[in-house]
């Protein structure tokens, strides 16, 4: 490497470590000047991604957590948008949120939330698609998932408390022993919506979005409720045009 | 041609001000907006195709780091191609700066580099990737710097000149920087303003800093778009349209971002100095 590109490697170094000893060639003010925009920028972003967090932890709380998940998580893009979707599992690791079982979920809905916004179009898969598909075979088809769509599966009651901290939010009593798997996806004008699955249907869902066949997530959904019903959960994955894609599986 | 934009006075638009201008569209000579904001679709990739049917529009890029001495990444240079062709852009800006090492690790910011010839043999390869990618010339932003490396063969100015006559790229001048570098790293501006193509500058850039003082006495100014421009860069920006001619100027706010009509208010006294060079 040449000595520019020495220099230019340290610097970045020095800018994401700030334990790093600064080399005679940096500036002390100059590196503080650049450090500091580095974690500022990335606790700002975590700030306004992660709202629902924000708001549940207080301000204080979240930026000493934003600090610390900062410190051991590099920037892998240029986008800023990609930064942050680790948290959620940092804050599974992270002993001081223990007594908040229910943040770590809380966090991968902020993050699919967010992804989703920002996600490609694609056409969505039309129910003419699939009627025109032999039924002998409809057990060995797959289905790919619009980009902005996504099936998460928890035991927590997600879409209350996602509700409970929207700005015109009524407050309604959130009931935490109720579980809310919920799809997520966007809707005709680019809003992402969350409906909550009963719970056989958040296993098909998350089965078929898992890859799993429509036999296989039948089967599965089926052992947990013998009254699943298939149809009614199919239509509403169409309707509101979650999925994108249909093969049938070799 | 380097841009398409008009030679009159344009504003960085940004989330606090998108649903007004939506609604009332108003007289605005061009916009620019941050490419990666825009990445890949749904509602925000829909708004820019709206606003690209009032408005003249500058894609202005935070991310590829064209100055890193890595290759640009090459999931970001696809999304922006992507964008690039979902949506109709007069002007496409990223900075000469760097962002990122040939091991994927990143400072979402926009680093001074050396200005050595290897370095130049790098940094055009970038640039013309990046040409090569988007198929259509880019506009390099010149830098606001908190530090340099010590030993450059040349000066920015040059250095970007190196890079227009290598790989047919425009520049971004923005007039702000160069005044922060004229007071943080004693930039020679009138030499400045010199070296670089006159036929090259294919936009301009105003904004207001903020000075930031140290523990160990030292002042510097920070390049945070927080405030109106300074008279002492209105100066600088007289100068070079005297020098360079009318060309395209945004008015660039980025925090503590204030009513619209005070970015108008600020487009306007540009338009004013660039109508008093217009026959």
């Amino acid at each position: 490497m040449t000595a520019a590109g020495q220099w230019q490697q340290a610097l970045l170094d020095a800018i994401r470590d700030p334990q790093w000893q600064p080399d005679p060639d940096f500036p002390a003010a100059g590196l503080a000047v650049y450090r500091n925009n580095y974690r500022v920028g990335l606790m700002e972003w975590l700030a306004q991604l992660y709202p629902i967090c924000r708001q549940l932890l207080g301000e204080e709380f979240f930026t000493a957590l934003a600090r610390e998940f900062v410190r051991v998580t590099p920037s892998r893009s240029g986008n800023l948008h990609r930064y942050g979707g680790e948290l959620a599992g940092f804050i599974a690791g992270f002993a001081p949120c223990a007594g908040l079982p229910y943040l770590p979920d809380v966090a991968r809905l902020e993050w699919a939330l967010h992804r989703g916004y920002y996600a490609a179009d694609a056409a969505p898969l039309a129910a003419a698609n699939l009627a025109a598909i032999d039924p002998a075979s409809w057990g060995r088809l797959r289905f790919g998932f619009q980009p902005a769509a996504c099936v998460l599966a928890s035991n927590w009651p997600l879409a209350a408390i996602h509700a409970w901290h929207q700005p015109d939010s009524a407050r309604q009593p959130v009931d935490m022993q109720q579980p809310q798997p919920l799809l997520l996806y966007r809707d005709s004008v680019g809003d992402m919506q969350l409906t909550v699955l009963e719970y056989a249907a958040a296993a098909f869902c998350h089965a078929l979005y898992q890859g799993s066949t429509l036999e296989q997530a039948t089967t599965a959904a089926l052992a947990l409720d013998s009254g699943f019903d298939l149809q009614a959960t199919l239509l509403l994955l169409l309707r509101c045009g979650a999925l994108a894609t249909v093969e049938e599986a070799s | 041609m380097l841009t398409s934009l008009p030679a009159c006075a344009g504003i960085g638009l940004r989330h606090p001000h998108y649903r007004q201008v939506l609604q009332h569209t108003p007289p605005l000579g061009w916009i620019e907006l941050h490419s990666e904001n825009f990445f890949d679709g749904g509602q925000p990739l829909a708004m820019l195709q709206t606003l690209a049917a009032h408005y003249p529009l500058s894609l202005h890029g935070v991310g590829l780091g064209p100055g890193s001495a890595a290759r640009p990444q090459r999931s970001h240079l696809a999304a922006l191609r992507r964008l690039l062709d979902a949506v109709p852009v007069a002007a496409v800006s990223e900075h000469l700066a760097g962002n990122h090492d040939a091991g994927g690790h990143f400072a979402n910011d926009l680093l001074p580099l050396p200005y050595t010839q290897a370095t130049l043999l790098q940094v055009a390869a970038n640039v013309a990737e990046i040409q090569d990618a988007i198929g259509r010339p880019l506009l390099l932003e010149n830098l606001s710097a908190y530090l340099h490396y010590p030993h450059n063969d040349m000066s920015e100015a040059e250095f970007l000149a190196e890079l227009v006559a290598r790989t047919g790229c425009g520049i971004l001048l923005d007039v702000n920087n160069l005044y922060v570098n004229q007071q943080n790293l004693s930039v020679d501006v009138a030499a400045f303003l010199a070296a670089l193509p006159a036929d090259a500058i294919g936009e301009i850039h105003l904004a207001g800093y903020s000075t930031r003082q140290f523990d160990d006495g030292s002042t510097l100014l920070v390049d945070t778009h927080s405030q109106p421009v300074y008279p002492a860069v209105w100066a600088l920006y007289r100068q070079v349209l005297a020098r360079f001619g009318p060309r395209p100027t945004l008015i660039e706010w980025d925090s503590d971002i204030p009513p619209l009509d005070t970015l108008q208010a600020e487009a306007a006294s540009a338009e004013a100095m660039l109508q008093e060079l217009r026959p």
